[in-house]
Parts: C-alpha cells; sequence; structure tokens
C-alpha cells in the first residue's frame, strides 16, 4: 500500500462530504421554497394558517385585549350575548364569554398543540426506527406500544396529578404518553410500505447512507398520513383535555379552557345555550383550521404534489 | 312481573348483559289507587357494599335502610319538624336507665327476615356483635372500622330473654342511640341464616333483611333493583318496585328525566330547576338537612395562626351572596358549626356578618395588607365548584389570593383523612349527623388524623370537656346550651372553621310521583311515595 | 403466514404481562387507597393496618403482583375489593356492551369515512371535496358531551324519536329492537370522531397514491375514472388506510368514556373509570387486560389484513418468517 492513493480518497471524501452538505443544504432552501409556493397555492390553507395566527395572537395578547378579567363576575349569570355590554354574554358565573374565550385558547391551545406535536415526534421515530430496521427490533417496539395502548389515560392522569399537582403539565404529559402508540403504528404501517419501493432499492444500491435513505426517502413519503392524522387529532385532544379537568385532574378553576368551558355549560343547554354553543364552535373552527393547515402542508412537502 | 334479561339475542349471537333488568309489563295492577307503580331515582355515583355495617354513604343507606332494620330508625315522614327524631323499628320500645348507661330493647315479636329467618334478641346480639365483639366468629375487622364510632361506647350486649336485648355503655351518652342513625357504618340486622350460607365476605351481594323492601337485582355502577316486601311488620310499602340507576352526568340525568326514563332526580342542576318547574315537574325542599358545607382551616398553616387572619376570612365571605346567587334558593347561608336538622341549632347565630372592608382593616393589622396566597383542597362534587369559586372571588376582594386546587374525590379523601400539610391553608367538606355530637367528630383534640377527621389540628380541651358534658345530659335544652357554647368558641375565640352553607337537598319529581317525602337526612322513605300509571 | 399470526397471537402473553405489570405498580402510585373508602372516616389508624394487613396490601408489592399473576395465569380475574362481585362477572358483560356500541360505532365511521374520502379524493380541491371533509370534520370535532346532548335534545326531547339514556328501556324493555333504538344516538356520538378521522385519512392517502406514476400511465392509457379509482388507487392505500381504520376501532373497544356517560351506556370504559376512582385494582387490572386483548386482536387482524393485501409487504413477512 502506498500512501498517495489513502490521501487522495480520503481528501475526496472530505471535498465530497463538505459538498454534500451544501447541497443538502441547497436542496433544504430549493424545497422550503417551493414547499411554500405548493402551500400558497392552496387557498383554504392559507386562509386557515392566517386564521390560527390570529388565535394564536388574540390568547397571547389576551391579557391586553380582553375587556374584562376572566375569573371575575361583571353580569348577570347566564347572560344572553348582549347583556349588561357583554359581546358575547355571561357564562354561569356571571364572567365575560368574550374574555374567558380570548384566556381560554391559551391553555387549550397548549393542550392541543403541545401533547400532538411531542407525541408524533416521538412517534415518528419509534416508528421509523421499528418499521425500518423490522425484524426482532420491530415486534419488540410494537409489542412494547401494544402495552401502552392499552393503558387507562384516566390512571395515568390520576397518578401524574397526585406526583406533580393537577394542572396543565399533568394533562399535557398523559395525553402525550395516550398518543404515541396510536401515531407510532401508522408511521410504521407506512414506513413498511415505503421500504420496499423499488427507489428505496435503487438509492441503496447507490450507496446512500440508511440516515440519507430515511430522511430522504422514507420520512417525506411517510409523512402525508401522519400530518393528516396528527392535525385531526389536536382538536380531539382540547376535548379530552377538558375530560380529565373535569375529573379535577387538570385546569384548575377559575381557569378555563374551551373543553372545560362546554363541559361546564352543557347542564344548562336550554337556558343559556350560548355558554356551550361559543366555545364549542371555537373548537370546531380552530379544529378545522389545523386539518386545513395539515393538508396545505400534506400537499406542499409531497414532491408529487407540488409537480401537479 | 320481573323479568331478569340475561341474554338478549341481537344480529345473532352478540349477547347482551350489563343492561339485563328489564321489568315486564307490570301485570300486577293494584286495585287501590293510591298505590304500586316503579319510582326510578338517577343516583349521581356509585353504592357502596349491601352489607350495612360494612355499608358508608348516604346513597348506599338509601337502599340499606330500605332492605335492613335497626333497632330504631329515624322517622323521615314528618318534613315540618325541625330535626328528626327516632321511632321504633325492629324494637317496639326502648328504655335508658337513671345513670343513662343500660339501653333495654322490647323487641318485636313474629318478625321474620326475607328468607324466614325470624328475627329474636339472640339475632340481634349476634349482629351487634358482628362489629363489636372481636371474639364473635362473625366478627367483622371492616364493619368495626366503619361503626368505631358507635361501637366504642359498647361496654356489652346481653339476650336478657327471647325478645330483650340490652346493651350497656360504657359511659352515660343520650345522643348514641340516634348516633347509630347515620350512614357511614350502620348498625341494622342481616340475616345469620344467609351469612351461613354466603360467608361474611359474599353476605354483601345477597342482602337479607327484614325491611319493607326485599333485594332484587344489582349490576353494578348501572342499577339496584328492590321489590315490595309484602309480609313486612309495619305499614307496608306503596311502591311495587323501586330502582336506583346510576347516571353520573348531571345534564343525562335531567335529559332522562325529561324523557320520562326516570321519574326521580337528586343534584339538579340549580340553574335548571326554574325550567323544570314551569314544565311541571315537582320540586321538594327539605331546610333541616342536617349537615353543613365548610371550609377547615389548617391550625398548623403559618399565615393562618394569627387568629386575625382566620376572622377576616369569615368576615370576607359573602354566605347569603353563595346562597341567593349559587344555590338559587336551594340552600342557606351557614354561621356555625352546628347544623340544621339537630336540636342544639341556632338559626339565628351570625358572628361574622359580610364585612369585607372590617376583613380588610383585620388582615392589614396582621400585617398582610400586601397580599396573601393561601392554598384552599377542594373535591370534585358536581356542583363545578360553585361555592369555592365564589370564596375565592370574595376573598380576593380584601387582599387574599385562594388558590382552589380541584382533586379527584378518593385523591382528595385520602388526602383529607391523613390532615392538611402546613402548605395546605384550607380544604372542605360537606357532612353532619341528625344530633349535634357530630361536631365533636371534626373538633375533638383526640380525633387528629390519623385516628379522626379533625384535619385542620384544631384542639381546645375546653370544648373537648363540653362536648363530654353534653353527651351526658339528658335534658335537650341543657344540652343544646353546652353544644352552643362549644360552638361559640369554635368560631369566636379559635376561628377553626368558615362554615359556608346548609344545602336544602332539591329533589325534582316526575308529576305522577305522588306522596314522596323528603325528610330531614340525606335518604328518604320510600315506602311512602307510589307513582300513578 | 400461519406462523405469523401464531407468533404474534403468542406474543399477547408477554404483552398482558407488561400491561398488567404497569398497571398494577400505577394502581399503587395513585394517591388514597382501596382502605381509604374500606375504612371509613371513623376508624382508627390501628384498624386501618389490621385491614391493609388482611387484603394483603402491606406485602411487599412484587408479592402481591406474583399473587395477582398465578391467579390470572389458573384463568381467575379474583374478586373486587369494593363491591365483593367476581371480576369476571364484572367486566365481561361491560365489554360485551362496549364491543356492541364500538361495532356499531366503527360501522359507521368506515362507511361514512371510506365514502367521504374517496368521494373528496376523486375531485380534489373541488368544492365537493372541501365541503364533504369540512362537514365530516365538523362533526367529528364537536365536543362529545355536547354533541352527544344535542342528539338528545333534539332525538329523545323534541322530536320523541329516541331513548336518550340506557341500553334497554326500564319498565317493560328489553329484546333486540329496544337495544338497537338505545344504540342510534350513542353511535352517533361515539363514530363522528373516526369517521371524521378515516375521511380524511383516506382522502390524503388516495391523493398521494392518484399523484404516483403508474396512475398516470394508467390515466394515459385511457382506464375509466372508477376504475382507476377501484383497481389501482384504493388496493394502494389500503394499508395506511386499514391501520386507521382498525385505530379506531381500538380506541372505540376500549370504552368510549365520554359518550358512555352521557348516555349512561354500561361500557367497560366507565367501569373502568369507576374501578379507578375506587381504587378497586383487581377491577381495574381486569378490565385494562381485556382491553389490552381487544387491542392487540384488532392490531393484529390489521397486520394480516395488510400482509394479505399488500404484495409488497407479504413478500417481506413471507422472507421474515423464514
Amino acid at each position: 500500500m502506498t500512501d498517495a492513493p489513502s490521501l487522495h480518497g480520503e481528501s475526496l471524501r472530505q471535498r465530497s462530504a463538505a459538498e454534500l452538505r451544501r447541497e443538502n443544504l441547497h436542496i433544504m432552501w430549493r424545497t422550503l421554497t417551493l414547499a411554500w409556493h405548493a402551500y400558497a397555492k392552496d387557498k383554504a390553507a392559507v386562509g386557515a394558517l392566517i386564521f390560527l395566527v390570529i388565535v394564536v395572537l388574540i390568547a397571547i395578547l389576551a391579557p391586553w385585549i380582553s375587556p374584562h378579567d376572566p375569573t371575575e363576575a361583571v353580569g348577570t349569570r347566564g347572560g344572553l350575548p348582549g347583556t349588561d355590554g357583554l359581546v358575547l354574554g355571561g357564562d354561569m358565573d356571571g364572567r365575560d364569554m368574550l374574555s374567558r374565550l380570548f384566556w381560554g385558547g391559551r391553555v387549550s391551545l397548549l393542550i392541543g398543540v403541545v401533547p400532538t406535536v411531542a407525541a408524533t415526534a416521538i412517534a415518528v421515530v419509534l416508528g421509523l426506527f421499528a418499521g425500518y430496521v423490522g425484524g426482532w427490533v420491530d415486534q419488540v417496539v410494537m409489542r412494547v406500544l401494544d402495552v401502552f395502548f392499552a393503558f387507562p389515560l384516566v390512571l395515568l392522569a390520576i397518578v401524574i396529578a397526585g406526583i406533580l399537582d393537577p394542572g396543565v403539565a399533568t394533562l399535557i404529559l398523559s395525553i402525550t404518553v395516550a398518543l404515541v402508540p396510536y401515531i407510532s403504528r401508522l408511521v410504521r404501517t407506512t414506513t413498511v410500505s415505503v421500504k420496499q419501493e423499488p427507489y428505496i432499492e435503487a438509492a441503496r444500491a447507490g450507496g446512500a447512507t440508511t440516515p440519507t435513505i430515511l430522511a430522504r426517502y422514507v420520512l417525506p413519503n411517510m409523512l402525508a398520513p401522519v400530518i393528516v392524522y396528527s392535525t385531526t387529532l389536536i382538536g380531539l385532544m382540547m376535548v379530552v383535555g377538558s375530560g380529565l379537568s373535569f375529573l379535577g385532574l387538570g385546569i384548575q378553576p377559575p381557569d378555563a379552557d374551551w373543553g372545560t368551558m362546554v363541559s361546564d355549560g352543557r347542564a344548562v343547554l336550554k337556558k343559556a345555550p350560548h355558554a356551550t354553543a361559543f366555545p364549542g364552535f371555537v373548537i370546531v373552527i380552530v379544529s378545522l383550521a389545523f386539518s386545513f393547515v395539515g393538508d396545505g402542508l400534506r400537499d406542499a412537502l409531497d414532491p408529487r404534489a407540488r409537480v401537479r | 312481573m320481573f323479568r331478569s334479561l340475561r341474554t338478549v339475542a341481537l344480529a345473532g349471537a352478540v349477547t347482551v348483559a350489563g343492561a339485563s333488568l328489564a321489568l315486564g309489563a307490570l301485570d300486577t295492577k293494584s286495585a287501590k289507587a293510591e298505590q304500586g307503580g316503579t319510582l326510578i331515582w338517577s343516583i349521581p355515583a356509585a353504592m357502596s357494599l349491601f352489607d350495612p355495617p360494612q355499608s358508608c354513604g348516604w346513597l348506599t343507606k338509601n337502599a340499606t335502610h330500605m332492605i335492613f332494620d335497626g333497632l330504631v330508625e329515624l322517622e323521615l315522614g314528618k318534613p315540618e319538624k325541625g330535626w328528626a327524631t327516632l321511632r321504633p323499628a325492629l324494637a317496639e320500645s326502648w328504655t335508658v336507665s337513671e345513670d343513662g348507661m343500660t339501653y333495654t330493647f322490647n323487641l318485636r315479636k313474629g318478625v321474620k327476615f326475607h328468607d324466614g329467618t325470624p328475627f329474636n334478641a339472640e339475632v340481634a346480639k349476634w349482629n351487634y356483635d358482628r362489629f363489636s365483639n372481636p371474639d364473635a366468629p362473625q366478627y367483622n375487622e371492616v364493619a368495626n372500622a366503619y361503626l368505631n364510632f358507635y361501637a366504642r361506647w359498647i361496654a356489652s350486649t346481653r339476650v336478657v330473654d327471647e325478645h330483650t336485648f340490652e346493651i350497656v355503655l360504657t359511659q352515660p351518652h343520650y345522643e348514641w342511640l340516634q348516633i347509630g342513625q347515620s350512614s357511614c357504618g350502620q348498625p341494622e340486622m342481616i340475616s345469620p341464616t344467609a351469612w351461613e350460607i354466603h360467608g361474611d365476605q359474599d353476605i354483601a351481594l345477597h342482602p337479607v333483611g327484614t325491611g319493607p323492601f326485599k333485594f332484587v337485582e344489582r349490576e353494578i355502577d348501572v342499577m339496584v333493583v328492590l321489590e315490595r316486601n309484602d309480609d313486612y311488620y309495619g305499614e307496608p310499602a306503596k311502591l311495587d318496585y323501586m330502582v336506583y340507576r346510576q347516571i353520573t352526568d348531571p345534564a343525562t340525568r335531567i335529559a332522562a328525566l325529561r324523557a320520562g326514563e326516570i321519574n326521580m332526580v337528586t343534584e339538579p342542576t340549580w340553574d335548571e330547576i326554574e325550567n323544570l318547574v314551569d314544565e311541571g315537574f315537582q320540586l321538594l325542599l327539605q331546610p333541616n338537612v342536617p349537615s353543613v358545607w365548610y371550609a377547615a382551616f389548617n391550625m398548623q398553616h403559618p399565615a393562618l395562626q394569627d387568629v386575625r387572619v382566620r376572622k377576616a376570612i369569615n368576615m370576607a365571605i359573602d354566605r347569603e351572596g353563595v346562597a341567593r346567587e349559587v344555590l338559587r334558593g336551594t340552600g342557606k347561608a351557614e354561621h356555625g358549626m352546628l347544623s340544621a336538622g339537630t336540636f342544639a341549632y341556632d338559626p339565628d347565630y351570625n358572628p361574622y356578618p359580610y364585612d369585607p372592608e372590617g376583613a380588610k382593616a383585620l388582615l392589614e393589622e396582621a400585617g398582610y395588607g400586601d397580599g396573601l396566597e393561601l392554598t384552599f383542597e377542594i373535591f370534585d362534587y358536581g356542583w363545578n365548584e360553585a361555592w369555592e369559586k365564589w370564596m375565592q372571588r370574595d376573598l380576593k376582594k380584601v387582599g387574599i389570593d385562594l388558590k382552589l386546587n380541584k382533586l379527584e374525590w378518593m385523591t382528595y379523601l385520602g388526602k383529607w383523612l391523613q390532615g392538611m400539610p402546613e402548605t395546605v391553608a384550607m380544604n372542605s367538606m360537606g357532612w353532619g349527623w341528625s344530633v349535634p355530637y357530630w361536631t365533636a367528630h371534626a373538633t375533638r383534640c383526640d380525633h387528629h388524623p390519623p385516628n379522626g377527621i379533625n384535619g385542620g389540628w384544631y384542639c381546645n380541651e375546653a370544648v373537648d370537656a363540653l362536648y363530654q358534658q353534653a353527651i351526658q345530659t339528658k335534658d335537650q335544652a341543657e344540652a343544646t346550651k353546652l353544644y352552643r357554647e362549644a360552638n361559640r368558641i369554635i368560631m369566636e375565640e379559635d376561628v377553626a372553621f368558615v362554615p359556608v352553607f346548609s344545602y336544602h337537598n332539591p329533589i325534582i319529581l316526575a308529576p305522577n310521583v305522588k306522596g314522596f317525602v323528603n325528610g330531614q337526612e340525606n335518604w328518604y322513605d320510600y315506602t311512602l311515595p307510589w307513582v300513578e300509571e | 403466514m400461519t406462523r405469523f399470526i401464531v407468533m404474534r397471537l403468542l406474543t399477547i402473553v408477554p404483552i398482558m404481562f407488561g400491561v398488567s405489570f404497569f398497571v398494577f405498580i400505577l394502581a399503587h402510585l395513585a394517591p388514597g387507597d382501596v382502605t381509604t373508602t374500606l375504612t371509613g372516616p371513623y376508624a382508627t389508624e390501628e384498624t386501618r393496618e389490621q385491614i391493609r394487613e388482611s387484603l394483603g396490601l402491606n406485602e411487599p408489592l412484587p408479592v402481591q403482583y406474583g399473587k395477582w399473576l398465578s391467579h390470572i395465569l389458573q384463568g381467575e380475574f379474583g374478586k373486587s375489593i369494593a363491591n365483593r362481585r367476581m371480576v369476571a362477572e364484572l367486566i365481561f358483560p361491560k365489554f360485551a356492551n362496549s364491543a356492541i356500541l364500538a361495532l356499531t360505532s366503527a360501522a359507521m365511521a368506515y362507511v361514512i369515512g371510506l365514502f367521504a374520502g374517496i368521494f373528496a379524493a376523486s375531485r380534489p380541491y373541488g368544492y365537493f371535496d372541501r365541503f364533504t371533509i369540512a362537514g365530516t370534520l365538523m362533526f367529528g370535532s364537536i365536543p362529545p358531551y355536547w354533541f352527544g346532548l344535542l342528539l338528545v335534545l333534539l332525538f329523545s326531547l323534541t322530536w320523541r324519536w329516541l331513548p336518550a339514556t340506557g341500553m334497554t328501556k326500564i319498565v317493560g324493555g328489553g329484546g333486540p329492537i329496544d337495544v338497537i333504538l338505545h344504540l342510534i344516538l350513542p353511535t352517533i356520538a361515539a363514530g363522528a370522531a373516526p369517521a371524521a378521522i378515516i375521511a380524511r385519512t383516506v382522502r390524503a392517502t388516495m391523493l398521494e397514491i392518484l399523484s404516483q406514476n403508474y396512475i398516470k400511465v394508467a390515466r394515459a392509457k385511457g382506464i375509466r375514472r372508477g376504475v382507476i379509482l377501484r383497481k389501482h388507487a384504493l388496493r394502494n392505500a389500503l394499508p395506511p388506510i386499514a391501520t386507521i381504520c382498525g385505530l379506531q376501532l381500538g380506541y372505540l373497544l376500549g370504552g368510549v368514556l365520554f359518550v358512555e356517560v352521557i348516555f349512561a351506556w354500561p361500557g367497560i370504559g366507565y367501569q373502568l373509570w369507576q374501578a379507578i376512582q375506587a381504587r378497586d385494582i383487581p377491577t381495574i387490572q381486569g378490565a385494562s387486560l381485556i382491553i389490552a386483548v381487544a387491542f392487540v386482536l384488532v392490531n393484529l387482524a390489521v397486520d394480516v389484513f395488510n400482509a394479505y393485501t399488500d404484495p409488497k409487504i407479504r413478500i417481506s413477512e413471507g422472507v421474515r418468517s423464514r
């Protein structure tokens, strides 16, 4: 063995690594701009995104833009919209519905988005790993997740609440744990399906490393159903969170989130329908918006859909 | 006719159990008009065991005191009286010796359990031994734990003759007999024959008593069905069947009532009551329910060591506002720990009229003019924390930031029984007995956890002495004075509690339910009503 | 394939072991224990200690778990501490009730979800697409305790068409027709969210497939739209769709607590919740186990289905099992 070829080989590898990085950055940037262009084409998705930005802004700015203190009785109990100068009326404790909706967004968005995103991140890692490696690793990971499937969410929340004190953290932790197995299964199934595609084999034959294959080929192809699924879950989780709060495991009175507002008002459906209708409507609209953004994202991230 | 529906063929092969109970067409139509029918009550939570001494809770007592009888029972058919008193049940009459320590019961003759076993003094002693005599083969430690408040006073029991039963107490105690009329641990008689057959554990699944109703079926967490006992020794029940159906959600209970699927609702949403009355449903209230809803101070909490802070909190709560705005007429403001529905109750007692300014001044004096943060542990009772939130708002006005810590019921109960740690300032409860001695349970020095429910660590020997004197006083007027003095010390000198309100137990009935009486307790006499078809 | 199924069925054993172990630990970690209610408020600490002793609650956790396990291996779920009923007697009927509701809800969700998803995907980005998807989503994201009550308000209280609560009528009820009538509203309430999730997943997966080259080739060859949808697209979209459908069925089989509470449906979710509230460990264990078995079987069924319908997966499983 002489020195020259090996030196030559090393520098070649170094160069190609640096180039690869540059190239990757370039591709990423191009992908992002392309994705944004694709996303911008979908008017519903853009509208939904703008709506969500506004909702988030309202939640952040709640202390400054709320007309009243959300925990203070300012009107008659269950006052209909317009009474006592309250645009959306009062709840059953005479508190301003509008201010409570503004403030409620803070908690609701948190318990809708954070567990879903966290669980999706964990699930993507687990599902990709299990699905791509396959064999007994796949079996072990998926069977362990099967164990978590059957976990009673309420029991988990009671334990966490007992250790941490009930609060938003309890909700986020318990919901995250409960969500992981669901999303993981979807990721894994899609990964297994994508793994068999000829282009993966071609890439592997071309010398692509496993991380590259996962990041460049498997992940993008698997994201479509996962994003769609996760964004649907956000709205549902806002509701699940309120269910746990109702059992005394989450949000502490007098704070409120939208789900809890609906659940508090459900016993007076006839007398004060607005007490459930407004927060319920907000949940539905925000869930819809998340779903449309999810659809837009899916299309934007899918190279083939972009071409269309 | 009763038809037990164990299996229903659905779509070929699926079996439906759980919803197993369905009453067939009632072909036993009664000739009498004021008679018969099925009363279906939606109970808001699960019932406990159907073995009286091992049973705990208001809900359960509603069924057990219909299946089983004690020596005596509460008269719950006279709702206009200020408090419920005892009346004969399995004992036709009873006498108390001059020293107040020996109780002699003349038992009713010819009474048979639902399984045919005759009732006599032997059976009475057998039942009392079950929870009070550790040497008896039927002794049950859970029963003893529940009935501790009753059994601890018993020195001995004796069969005098077939129909005479005698109990000797460890000291004179004139409230002792009525103390037994509470819901957590019930000294009522079960059939020893049934116990022999089913064993000490499973007897709870096969309740056999002497009461006006017989047990038919219990589907755990779904429903309980009782039917009239036609061989009852007393005035027989009018209803054919009594059904307790578990419906947890308040909105669902109201929906089921409106749909005609049940005909009795307790714990209605307060804001719906008016509408329901307008729709023709009946509303029954009872102003003398023996329980008070209160917050207990933690006497070991650093900020609450100062009596001025505790006083200020009492002054800052607008209790009338709670009764008017929150309870919507289903309760009234309470200012003392002696609850309504007992002989010692003083309706005019009011040491702390609503005075936020005075409260502020007191807090200022105590050095909390800049504010104070306190934690209030509460539990989920299905009332949306309505009164606790009201307290929170009232206290905010005087500069106290009250942090509500709502806990799931069992978590709460576990913590409550351990007593408050220094970090918790107050916790909440609603409780009482039909005799004033209950207050002693919440305040006596020797009732500090883990040996009792005095979780706020309150202790005053002088108060304990007053209780001791009161239970040995035969004359109720004299005893009343002692209790009121104890209450005055607790509320005005030591300021250990924030009593807030008493609840009037609103009951909503379908228009065709007749004769129902909302008695002075949290359980009712189901022999009185009937349902028109 | 048979080997694959047998292997998977065998994995149920360790899963049961895992579920019961974790649930056991959790149940013991939960604050408050069963003696809190078993002894009442007036008991002394001494009696409480005695009762813990006689219930075996003072033994080390591994010993307690071992005992429970040895019973379970003999097919005994044990006895409920809270109500003395045999756990098996308690949970199997409740599970059957939940299964009935789960199957009808899943059936509804599948039909609505598949049709809505496929139709939406067949004319993507059109009004029909938007309307269908938004419609299913709206019903899917209404909080169930509100949706359920609205259904009751309309169908039971206003129009008086359907019963509001329970599984049968209390007086004079029973029989399949009575049960079916009681099933309708809970089915709609429980099936709405799964229907929305399935519809969106079907639409997304179909769109994904429809943009593949072989579909374009097929289209270029002049094959009719409907045939492409049915024969080419749907078949290839099946794995993720089946997975989602399985997940939704599994979720429903676990007992839809909110729906069971609102309609007073005597299901396993409600039973488990009550047992948790009572810290009734044998019942919690039994109910969790039965739910776990249901999940595992549904997931297994989906995997088998996928292996049969997806030729690519079939090959790989075949290779693996050799």
